[in-house]
């Protein structure tokens, strides 16, 4: 029996003395890889503006439906989200809207803090998800590549695009 | 059935009709052959190439490759739509035709129901090899309805083959050669076709959008859809609303084998928008205050059952409405029988409507004429239109009636004014109002006296109609001439041969005209409106029904509602202002409430309603529900069936309880005889030197779509329109302001026009919601 005892007690030695695995978070924070899945943002294109063209894929590919969108139109022509809700209580971090976005608009940054006491501070809005930095893919901006025409970015205006046709010329 | 021949589709063995499209054969078996040109209703045009597939008169024949829209099938065949040679060949086609089709999918209102997106990753083609720059268009303003993005076609002119083809548009065409084809306008301006709406569907991608659903996008796969009927006209075509969150988005036609089959007009498809105006008063309210369904409902039993109790069984009126449903009418016939009193119910706002849609609607659903279905009016090869404008009053028709012009038709017009069908007329008779039914007589009796010398204006229409195979008459009942519609059942009657089946079609006012014409108890309107004028009347219920039209307008109908003791207002939309009356009931608009519809045919359809998270949830017929319940009279609700309340035959009665809304319809069959309602037919009127005619626009003549904000763009602005001879006989010059017939408060401006009939002043007819915002001159 005390033979047990002593036996355990060595165990016990034998980790007083090395370093603890455990940090003490939140006055240390831990190092969180880029690629992992966190809170959602809405980022911006390289000028500036907003990169959502609310063209509902995130919501459809969206598991479990935790967003809800509402396009509509500025009056210089682009399409953005009048609404775009995430209910982050609902959210289950799986990054499917951020593969399915075709502009790199919504994408899932390392911040992992955001509880909460109440359910209904974690309906994050419009306002409280778009950020002005690109976040991944800096250079990227979708209305220069699609043919749709903005306010700034006439037809033909855009990358690798021919001025518009004139149709009623013979010229070849 | 034509003969069936054998054919083999990928191995596979396959019985089909002979001499079929191979393509439509093959998309009815359910196989995916990509397509774009071909299109059921238009036909193969052969120009995009993307349908090849391997085939082979027979087995030991070699095969080749071949566009199979352009093929018939023959016995025998083989067909390999999967061969390694077909499928590479579509992969390139597909890689031209995107090689400039902009990256515009995600901003793109065509995306999720997009045709090109479909063939695309059907034809597997994945990656775009060109890193040529794409060519790109400038877009054109095509009105209200449509939105133009040039960018995106791939020439598959299935837009102008339905505009200029199919639906015999003249202003949307193809300019330019080579790979600089262009489909639009001339000049921007708004398509002048009432059937341009259709561009949207036609179009395989995003070229021509709904410019209204592009303001509130949703992805289609978003949508609630329910099954609908059409109710801005008495066609009763079906529809399929979408709805998301608290609106309704978008309309399209949900295709019905013998009515829409692929189409529908502008009225039906942009007009459903009035549904998101909802009643500025969402809550009920009493003498203007407001308060609860409940309370509102418990204080309208009581006092209706004080009026039965105090002043009879004779006291209250009510208007029940013809575009409402079957359902909402028989509810509102129900609460008189709870309140013990007699229906005095009247559908209808003038005594001659009254007789003529009753006379109608008896000679349609006692078939005693054949009516045929819209498919059947494409195939006839003689029309003649009588006493109305296809083009406004039944937009459809104007459709139906352009593909048997198509196929050759020989068309003729009786009517007081010019509308656009005239221009493909073999001959146009331009007739008085009050001479229509007199034109349609002439016809008749040369039709029967083959010795007699023929008048030469109606020489042609006789001489077509007898060596004619499969006669169609349409006629008006819009207008409220009785003689008229008698007339033009005598015609069709004596016109029927036992081997050549003729065909008559009225059309009507509203959706439900039909159906409201066989309600038993239907009271004459001028003989509710005296009971109301004489205070015989205590109390009035209006159902669905425009008070202000009803009264003439507005002030009238405030006399008439003070001077009763209680009123009550069931609406879907704003009519008159809710404190004018006791009770003011706000209802759940129709494509959000369930209910029946009799078209022109006769045949009932149930229209589903959207379950959408509205402020209103109740229909008309459930707050009248609600009533009889408060009235503690419950057990008459289970007890009550359709041939008490209507005129059908009672073995009807589960059927139509059981009538869904997939079934396509089913016709009723009303027990109204057409002989006693000619033989109190009113006498013709006086006979007077200018009479009013009142066009019926196809945007902003009916009630509720006129509501619709593009509908009411794209009205016409009201006039007086006069033949310039009675003009100059008159001294009226151009621009002047004349007082309306039968309205003389209200004065309008004098518009020239050479294609209506002497004596005649025509003046839109206007729902009184926009009749009240028109600017009325006032005399100094």
């Amino acid at each position: 029996m005390i033979r047990d005892l002593l036996t355990g007690l060595q165990i016990t030695a034998k980790y007083i003395f090395r370093r603890p695995i455990t940090f003490e978070y939140p006055e240390e924070k831990p190092i969180i890889p880029p690629r992992w899945r966190g809170r959602i943002v809405l980022t911006s294109d390289p000028d500036g503006e907003e990169r959502c063209v609310a063209c509902y894929l995130c919501q459809a590919v969206c598991p479990v439906q935790c967003i809800d969108l509402q396009a509509t139109h500025r009056p210089d022509g682009r399409r953005v989200a009048a609404k775009f809700d995430i209910n982050f209580a609902r959210c289950i971090f799986c990054g499917f809207c951020e593969e399915a976005c075709p502009t790199y608009a919504i994408q899932l940054t390392p911040d992992f803090e955001m509880s909460a006491t109440e359910r209904s501070s974690l309906l994050y809005h419009k306002e409280d998800l778009q950020i002005s930095g690109t976040g991944k893919h800096p250079e990227y901006s979708f209305w220069k590549v699609s043919g749709v025409a903005i306010g700034g970015k006439d037809k033909g205006q855009g990358l690798n695009e021919e001025p518009p046709t004139n149709y009623r010329s013979n010229m070849p | 059935m034509s003969e069936l021949v054998k054919i083999s589709i990928d191995g596979q063995e396959y019985q089909v009709p002979a001499g079929a499209n191979l393509l439509q054969v093959c998309l009815d078996l359910g196989l995916m052959v990509p397509h774009f040109c071909y299109h059921e209703a238009l036909g193969p045009a052969g120009s995009c190439r993307l349908c090849a597939a391997m085939v082979a008169p027979s087995a030991e024949k070699p095969a080749q490759l071949v566009m199979t829209c352009m093929t018939k099938v023959s016995e025998g065949m083989v067909v390999k739509i999967q061969d390694p040679y077909a499928k590479d060949f579509r992969r390139g086609v597909i890689e031209y035709l995107m090689l400039n089709h902009p990256h515009d999918c995600p901003v793109c209102d065509e995306g999720g129901e997009c045709m090109l997106q479909d063939m695309t990753v059907l034809s597997e083609h994945i990656h775009r090899r060109s890193r040529f720059p794409k060519r790109t268009w400038r877009n054109q303003y095509l009105g209200p309805l449509i939105h133009h993005e040039m960018n995106r076609c791939i020439t598959c002119y299935r837009c102008v083959r339905f505009y200029r083809e199919y639906a015999l548009g003249k202003d949307l065409g193809v300019f330019g050669s080579r790979d600089r084809v262009y489909f639009g306008r001339v000049k921007d301006g708004v398509l002048e076709s009432e059937f341009a709406g259709n561009l949207v569907d036609v179009c395989p991608t995003g070229v021509f959008t709904n410019k209204r659903f592009r303001e509130v996008y949703s992805r289609p796969w978003d949508l609630h859809t329910a099954r609908a009927i059409c109710v801005h006209c008495s066609i009763g075509c079906n529809l399929l609303p979408g709805g998301r969150h608290r609106t309704l988005r978008r309309i399209k036609p949900h295709p019905h084998k013998e009515l829409n089959r692929f189409f529908i007009c502008d009225r039906g498809r942009y007009g459903g928008e009035y549904v998101n105006l909802y009643p500025r008063q969402t809550r009920p309210t009493i003498a203007g205050t407001e308060v609860g369904f409940r309370e509102a409902i418990h204080h309208a039993a009581t006092q209706l059952r004080g009026i039965v109790e105090q002043h009879g069984t004779k006291a209250i009126v009510a208007l029940g409405s013809s575009r409402a449903s079957l359902e909402t009418n028989a509810a509102l016939n129900l609460l008189f029988k709870a309140l013990g009193a007699e229906p005095q119910i009247v559908y209808y706002d003038s005594d001659e409507e009254y007789a003529a849609v009753r006379l109608a609607a008896s000679l349609t659903t006692s078939r005693a004429i054949t009516v045929p279905t819209l498919v059947e009016m494409e195939k006839c090869d003689f029309v003649l239109s009588i006493g109305g404008d296809l083009t406004g009053e039944a937009p459809m028709f104007d459709l139906s009636v352009r593909q048997a012009i198509r196929a050759g038709a020989a068309f003729f017009v009786i009517s007081p004014r010019a509308g656009k069908l005239d221009e493909f007329a073999r001959s146009v008779l331009r007739v008085r109002p009050d001479a229509l039914a007199q034109a349609v007589e002439k016809i008749l009796q040369a039709l029967s006296n083959p010795a007699e010398t023929i008048a030469p204006e109606i020489a042609d229409i006789v001489q077509a109609l007898r060596s004619a195979k499969k006669p169609l008459f349409l006629c008006s009942a819009i207008h409220g001439d009785v003689a008229l519609i008698k007339a033009t059942y005598d015609l069709a009657k004596a016109a029927h041969q036992e081997n050549r089946p003729c065909f008559l079609a009225y059309y009507y006012p509203a959706a439900n005209s039909v159906g409201v014409a066989l309600a038993n108890d239907s009271l004459e309107p001028t003989k509710a409106l005296d009971l109301l004028r004489t205070g015989t009347a205590k109390a009035v219920i209006a159902v669905e029904h425009d008070l202000a039209t009803f009264f003439g307008n507005l002030e009238n109908a405030k006399g008439i509602l003070e001077k009763c003791a209680f009123s009550m207002i069931v609406s879907s939309v704003d009519s008159i202002p809710p404190d004018m009356a006791t009770v003011w009931l706000p209802a759940s608009p129709h494509y959000l409430t369930s209910g029946k519809f009799v078209n022109y045919e006769g045949r009932v359809q149930h229209s589903e309603g959207l379950s959408l998270a509205t402020p209103l949830t109740d229909g008309p017929a459930d707050l009248l529900l609600s009533l009889i319940e408060d009235l503690g009279k419950s057990a008459l609700l289970e007890q009550a069936q359709y041939s008490d309340i209507f005129a059908v035959a009672a073995e009807q009665n589960v059927e139509l309880d059981e009538l869904t809304a997939k079934d396509g319809g089913i016709f009723i069959r009303g027990q109204l005889r057409p002989t006693d309602l000619m033989r109190d037919s009113s006498p013709s009127l006086p006979k007077r030197e200018m009479i009013r005619w009142d066009i019926i626009q196809t945007f902003g003549s009916e009630e509720l779509s006129a509501l619709a904000p593009p509908i009411a763009e794209l009205a016409a602005p009201a006039r007086i329109e006069m033949h310039p001879d009675d003009m100059a006989q008159q001294n009226i010059a151009e621009g002047d302001f004349v007082p309306v017939p039968d309205t003389p408060s209200m004065k309008l401006k004098v518009v020239p026009n050479p294609n209506l009939a002497r004596g005649t002043f025509a003046v839109p007819r206007l729902p009184a919601h926009v009749a009240s915002q028109v600017p009325v001159e006032v005399q100094a």
